[in-house]
């Protein structure tokens, strides 16, 4: 028994510590963030004044939006796409063999007829049945394919482009059209970009009128306000934090630029992986980690796109269950990488980051909650102490979700109004009860589903968002 | 000359400003609107007789906005005088221009006489 | 171990407790006043960029001087905030209010911000100056050798930015090397390279000889990457200097189509067929109509619509069962413009009745005027 005690006091001893060492590197991504969202901030206002916006020297790009089943929304977010202010791109709707009457709109509306366009196979998908373009719209192409997964539409998308870089897009997604002209630009200032990835916040609760963000405010529900405050803080550190470091190893895939080039020469989105977006850009690190190519992957504060977020639980915890899964399966897939001097501060520090603190976070939170209690239970720890670990616990987690809302504040101050700002700090607080826990099951469920090896996406239900208001 | 009831559809708020200040300056009566669906609107509601329309707008773009207003049975087009103003400056827009009812064409850069002396000329035909 | 958690487990986890809270009191608390204070600098923007734009627009329509403004001026957010409001108004405007603006734009504070940036080691904030040295009436001669200079760099943004400089103050020297450099560099795109060559046609002299000249002399040289030859033949028709088309037909004359760059040969179509250069319809007929890109075919399409020759008329009927779709249209749009055909009522070989009819019916909608 007295062993037994010894054992648990230890574990409890290691889950601090383990505690500590999260929430450190939290905090020091915070500080790296900061830097970083301010030095970005002020050369967005050089470039702003510079009148460097105005000229053309974009890289041309190629928008891709691939569409399965979305006769509701696939006109409006297309013409949303049409409208932006570049001179040279492309709009590349892929139909990804959708079952409703999504190819008959798009065809009817933009008055889409057959063209003969060269499709090089230069990566693999699903066979194209037929390329449209239109006479009123000349920028726009849509691509006809048969079903496959979202990373296969993507891929059929790269195929068909002409254009120097691909910016892909979701359905349930609107990109802020003057923003998208900053990650742009980041490839034409430095040659060694590949990658640009942006900001995606909660759309939820914003008013939107034909493609353009109208008034901004935190969601309605719950579910949507927490994941307001989620998404806040996880752009903040997770990514400006780590583009600091040079490692930035997830690009959303609601929103991100690539090089096309790059993208085929690593072999396009992979399709038998859930978690696709972060997969690609791993495996383009890796690429050009191995072959020795002098190459970066950005991520810019700035950019924004808004994306509509599940509101109800059943949805959302598949969200988070398909999210996790892809996170094991990236990093099954890029082991060799883990603690491999050759791969620099990303096999050193991000890859066991992820590992550690994101893939393994659930098992060690939920057994830590489950050890204490008994650890309180059988006598080993006072009940004054576990309280204390607690509110300490909790405590860690508010100051950094209210610092993820207020580097928003000091920096790009989104919401206009001073109680959308409060409700989102009330939500940081309010996290951390119930909603952490629930969070860290469907984590943890999501590992268990890895092992089993489900490759299901979880259908996603759709609130229409995007709705003219 | 006679007063006229414009409206101005541009999004670069300067520009816009500009024109505004210098068309009520010779006593017409302005409004203005920087998006393209609230344009549309304006002009289907309130009818002006003359519209300044950019092409690059948010939300619609000027060729969008003339294309709706020339399908739309209710709207007499013919009796809408309009001036287009735009960056793109290749042939085939400005035919598009045309094609779709604009009376004008004028690209940006933009001379302010040269502005004034076309709505001037719309104005009387 | 264990005892020493049992005895001071509580207070240590008391006090870091306490710490927490203290500091996160601390962040809430910096985050409002930070809040406060940023609405306080915003609405002061807020109302002097609007007391300033007002005094610019009166400014530029002459209704009141430099020196109206700049008593204005009182502190760097002033002169920030009045270098974007001109910056803003300056790109949609031309003539006498740009030149007031430059005016209102070298008032000594600015110019000494430029001058600076122009110095400066960051490649954005010299390209910063270089674009406000383009807009400028003249600026001092010494500045060209440094701005030739840039144009040599490999930063697309400054290359671009000083060459664009040298277009309105350049000699034709300074001009033809800084091109040179431009066209050179891969980075800079193909609508850039456009927007500058483009930008010489508004100066010089109204026939572009010297301009045209460079162009040809550019076009033939083997240095430059074949991709970039296609934007010189398409500037070398906006400049409609008809001297130019011995060149042209001499450059396009000298190409293998098999190997020639697909965009090279459809910009030497298009301009030599619109100089109405007939010497080029055999191969239109015979190459071009036929080849395997749709997009010469379609140009091939549009330049027989040029000459309108009787002899196109058959391969422009058989144009008009083309797999691709714009290759049809261009082809219908050409038999539209045969003043004896029955357009409507052609009813080409291989088009059903209805086909011919929706097609012709597009070709006519799009070519009626409406007023």
């Amino acid at each position: 028994m007295e062993h037994f005690f010894t054992v648990l006091v230890i574990i409890n001893i290691l889950v601090f510590f383990y505690f500590i060492l999260v929430n450190g590197s939290y905090i020091v991504l915070i500080i790296l963030s900061y830097f970083q969202t301010k030095q970005s901030r002020e050369k967005e206002n050089l470039y702003e004044l510079s009148g460097l916006y105005g000229t053309n020297l974009y890289r041309t790009v190629s928008i891709l939006a691939p569409a399965f089943n979305e006769e509701q929304s696939v006109i409006e977010s297309t013409r949303a796409l049409l409208n932006l202010q570049f001179s040279d791109y492309e709009v590349i709707v892929i139909n990804d063999g959708s079952t409703d009457q999504t190819m008959q709109k798009l065809i009817d509306h933009f008055d889409l007829r057959i063209v003969e366009r060269h499709v090089a196979k230069l990566i693999d998908c699903k066979p194209v049945k037929a390329i449209y373009g239109s006479r009123k719209y000349p920028k726009l192409i849509v691509v006809d394919k048969e079903n496959g997964r979202k990373a296969d539409a993507l891929n059929a998308g790269i195929n068909v482009s002409r254009k120097d870089l691909i910016c892909a897009v979701d359905s349930d997604s609107l990109l802020e059209a003057d923003v998208l002209r900053r990650m742009m630009m980041a490839f034409t200032e430095n040659q060694e970009i590949i990658a640009v990835g942006g900001v995606v916040r909660v759309a939820n609760g914003c008013s939107f009128r034909h493609g353009v963000v109208q008034n901004i405010r935190t969601p309605k529900s719950y579910f949507g306000r927490i994941q307001a405050v989620e998404y806040l803080r996880a752009f903040l550190f997770g990514r400006t934090g780590w583009d600091y470091l040079d490692s930035l190893l997830i690009i959303s895939g609601a929103f991100g630029v690539f090089d096309r080039k790059a993208v085929i020469k690593v072999g396009g989105y992979l399709h038998e992986t859930v978690g696709e977006d972060m997969e690609l850009v791993v495996r383009l690190h890796r690429y050009h980690r191995e072959k020795g190519i002098p190459y970066r992957i950005r991520f810019l504060p700035e950019p924004v796109c808004w994306t509509e977020v599940p509101e109800d639980w059943q949805t959302l915890s598949r969200q988070r269950n398909r999210w996790h899964r892809g996170l094991a399966d990236t990093l099954f897939r890029h082991r060799v990488m883990l603690f491999n001097p050759k791969y620099g501060r990303l096999g050193m520090a991000a890859m066991p980051f992820f590992l550690f603190v994101e893939l393994i976070a659930p098992v060690i939170e939920l057994g830590g909650y489950l050890i204490f209690l008994l650890s309180y239970l059988i006598g080993a720890i006072n009940i004054t102490f576990f309280l204390l670990f607690l509110t300490a616990a909790i405590l860690l987690g508010v100051i950094m979700s209210v610092l993820a809302v207020l580097i928003e504040e000091l920096t790009f101050r989104r919401y206009d109004r001073m109680w959308d700002v409060l409700i989102l700090v009330v939500y940081a607080f309010l996290e951390n009860f119930g909603y952490r826990q629930i969070y860290a099951w469907w984590r943890f469920k999501g590992l268990i589903d890895y092992f089993k090896g489900d490759l299901e996406w979880g259908e996603m239900k759709r609130g229409g968002a995007f709705k003219v208001s | 000359m006679s007063q006229k009831h414009i409206l101005v559809v541009e999004d670069e708020e300067m520009t816009a400003r500009l024109i505004v200040y210098r068309l009520k300056a010779l006593g017409h009566r302005v409004e203005h609107m920087n998006d393209g669906m609230d344009g549309l609107k304006y002009i289907l509601d309130k009818q002006p007789e003359v519209v300044v329309l950019d092409v690059m707008l948010p939300g619609m773009s000027g060729f969008e906005i003339l294309e709706i207003l020339q399908d739309s049975d209710e709207f007499d087009i013919s009796a809408l005088k309009v001036i287009m103003l735009s960056t793109k400056q290749k042939a085939e827009d400005i035919s598009r221009g045309f094609n779709l009812g604009a009376m004008e064409y004028l690209p940006k850069p933009f001379k302010m006489d040269e502005f004034l002396l076309r709505l001037n000329r719309i104005i009387k035909q | 171990m264990t005892d020493l958690l049992d005895r001071y487990g509580e207070q240590f986890m008391l006090i870091t407790a306490l710490i927490l809270f203290i500091l996160m009191l601390l962040v809430l608390a910096i985050a409002f006043v930070s809040r406060w204070r940023l609405r306080k600098k915003e609405a002061y923007r807020v109302i002097k960029s609007e007391q300033l734009s007002e005094l610019i627009i009166r400014y530029v329509s002459g209704e009141i001087e430099v020196t109206d403004i700049e008593k204005k001026l009182e502190n760097r957010t002033d002169y920030i905030l009045l270098l974007e409001l001109v910056t803003r108004l300056e790109q949609s405007l031309d003539g006498v209010e740009v030149l007031r603006l430059q005016k209102l734009m070298d008032i000594k504070n600015n110019r000494d911000h430029f001058n600076k940036w122009f110095d400066s080691d960051d490649p954005i904030q010299k390209a910063r100056a270089c674009l406000y040295f383009a807009k400028k009436a003249n600026i001092p001669a010494d500045k060209l050798p440094d701005l030739v200079s840039l144009s040599a760099r490999e930063e697309p943004m400054l290359s671009y930015a000083a060459t664009s400089a040298l277009m309105v103050h350049g000699s034709m020297k300074d001009k033809a090397e800084s091109i040179n450099n431009v066209l050179v560099n891969s980075r800079i795109s193909k609508m850039a390279v456009s927007d500058l060559l483009v930008q010489m046609t508004k100066h010089g002299n109204e026939y572009h000889e010297e301009e045209a000249f460079l162009l040809m002399s550019l076009a033939s040289d083997k240095t430059i990457p074949r991709e970039r030859i296609a934007i010189l033949i398409q500037v070398l028709d906006e400049f409609e200097y008809l001297h130019s088309i011995d060149f042209l037909w001499n450059f396009y004359q000298k190409l293998d189509l098999e190997s020639a760059h697909p965009e090279v040969l459809a910009a030497l179509l298009h301009v030599l067929s619109k100089f109405g250069w007939e010497e080029i319809l055999d191969d239109v007929h015979q190459y071009f109509a036929v080849c395997d890109k749709p997009e010469l075919r379609e140009e091939a399409a549009r330049c027989m619509g040029f000459f309108r020759k009787k002899v196109s008329i058959p391969i422009l009927e058989w144009l008009l069962n083309d797999p691709d779709y714009m290759v049809r249209y261009e082809a219908a749009r050409a038999l539209s413009q045969y003043k004896h055909l029955d357009f409507r009522n052609l009813n080409p070989p291989g088009l059903s009745e209805k086909e011919w009819h929706d097609l012709s019916g597009e070709v006519l909608a799009e070519s009626e005027v409406k007023y």
